[in-house]
């Protein structure tokens, strides 16, 4: 896609390859002495959407951040267990926090543009990464990536923070790509918007995956049913107020006969 | 669980399963009538159960567009979604159910001018058998037992074995007796209505068996 693409940072983490991208063994986090999720083993496919769904409170954000170490930019979380990327432990002591993310892209649930320009937006990961390529086609190919080329060509150089809140996002998204993440992570991408841009987000999630591992966190159990190949399950321990996984499952069996009553109890609206 | 969290939604279902279970008590009845018409030679019953029909196609519709409503308005999953699904499928055999029986009235009045009757021989026998499997694919349904369920599969075979049995005394009869051909050939018709009406039997029941395990299965086979 990127002919003059040079990487912008030496490789500390090996190629993306594998059937997983993500795996996830015997993981918890805590914030403090509290422990907000546990005992997590999961595995996500690679170039696949897996979604994480689940009632208000269960984890589902905290095991997302805890994919790309964004839970450390709090200062009394930390995590146990490991989270291998590819196969290498995200939390060993040698791995960059930053390289991390990089590899392994965030969008959050409000549009979050920096009051720059478009331009500067897209352009502004890439900058900092000491991208030496052709910057204009970097930020070119991801606005058409997600969509927002055609809208936005004639002004590039206007405020991104005019633009709506749907364009405003799948920017965010563009931004999100222009570092060559290898996975992006979305927590509830859609939320803030309305029908229309919400279906063009869910579009989106669809045309980037055959490109990206996506995993979304998301309220909307349509949504999820909608655009997610792989459906995780979580729900806080009984006894705890700790949020597990409780079942996977390929989307299509979770919102036609899933296994466990907790999660027909939930996707049927009988709790939450 | 929080309680009562759709309620209105679960009333919907409840209404949608008591409106399936008076369609299929409709065509049980059609069934039945349209065989009593033929055994106690009652023609007004026989016009009767042909009348009724329309009602019971109405009856069909007004589920079914029940059935679209609950899927666009409440975007049911799992075993809500089951549960819609097989009633769509479920209303659809009844009505031919009663369609079943329609016919039989039907022919019973064709065999009035039959100049020389035949016995009905175990054509009865065959009626009870697929009646009983009708009624019981009905109460697997309003309680969703998949055992009872998975039993009028199994009684199928028995069905379709007197089904068998009736062609060959009927074609027995007609051989020795060429004059009653006709009458005959129309007692075939009756024989093979009701071995559908069996075979629709065993499709509810496969219906009632997906909206509880999620497995679509083919035991009709």
């Amino acid at each position: 896609m990127f002919a003059n693409h040079q990487p912008i940072v030496p490789a500390t983490i090996p190629a993306p390859n594998g059937e997983y991208a993500i795996e996830a063994q015997g993981l918890s986090v805590f914030y403090g002495g509290f422990r907000a999720v546990k005992d997590i083993a999961l595995k996500v496919r690679t170039r696949k959407i897996t979604a994480f769904i689940g009632p208000s409170g269960c984890g589902k954000s905290t095991l997302l951040r805890a994919f790309n170490r964004m839970n450390e930019l709090i200062p009394t979380a930390h995590a146990a267990g490991a989270v291998l990327y590819h196969g290498q432990d995200i939390y060993a002591p040698d791995v960059d926090p930053v390289e991390v993310r990089r590899r392994i892209g965030m969008v959050f649930q409000k549009a979050n543009p920096f009051p720059k320009t478009i331009y500067e937006n897209v352009a502004w990961g890439a900058t900092i990464n000491g991208y030496r390529g052709n910057m204009a086609e970097l930020v070119e190919q991801s606005l058409r990536q997600t969509a927002l080329w055609d809208e936005v060509k004639d002004k590039l150089q206007q405020s991104a923070l005019a633009l709506s809140g749907g364009q405003q996002q799948r920017l965010c998204i563009a931004r999100a790509i222009a570092v060559k993440p290898d996975i992006i992570l979305m927590d509830e991408p859609a939320s803030a918007l309305d029908p229309i841009a919400t279906l063009k987000i869910e579009e989106l999630m669809r045309e980037l995956a055959g490109a990206y591992t996506l995993v979304i966190v998301t309220h909307n159990m349509q949504q999820a049913a909608r655009v997610s190949d792989v459906t995780a399950m979580m729900m806080l321990a009984d006894s705890q107020r700790t949020g597990m996984v409780i079942e996977v499952g390929s989307t299509k069996t979770i919102f036609t006969r899933p296994k466990d009553k907790r999660t027909e109890d939930y996707v049927t609206g009988r709790f939450g | 669980m929080t309680p009562g969290i759709r309620a209105h939604f679960e009333k919907q279902l409840t209404q949608l399963n008591e409106d399936v279970l008076e369609l299929g008590s409709r065509a049980r009845r059609a069934v039945a009538d349209g065989l009593r018409a033929l055994m106690e030679g009652d023609a007004d019953l026989a016009r009767e159960v042909i009348a009724a029909d329309v009602t019971i196609n109405r009856l069909r519709y007004d589920i079914e567009f029940e059935c679209y409503t609950l899927l666009a308005t409440e975007q049911p999953v799992a075993s809500d979604m089951r549960a819609i699904v097989a009633a769509l499928t479920i209303v659809n055999d009844l009505e031919r159910i009663a369609d079943h029986g329609k016919k039989i009235a039907r022919i019973y009045l064709r065999m009035l001018e039959d100049l020389r009757p035949i016995p009905l021989g175990e054509v009865p026998v065959l009626s009870e058998l697929v009646l009983a499997m009708l009624e019981r694919a009905l109460r697997a349904f309003a309680t969703r037992d998949v055992a009872e369920a998975e039993a009028v599969c199994r009684a199928d075979d028995q069905a379709d074995a007197q089904y068998k049995c009736v062609f060959n005394a009927i074609v027995n009869q007609m051989v020795e007796a060429p004059q009653r051909i006709s009458a005959g050939t129309h007692l075939i018709q009756v024989a093979h209505e009701l071995e559908r009406v069996g075979d629709r039997a065993t499709n509810v029941a496969e219906r009632v068996i997906y909206t509880v395990t999620g497995e679509l299965i083919e035991l009709n086979i």
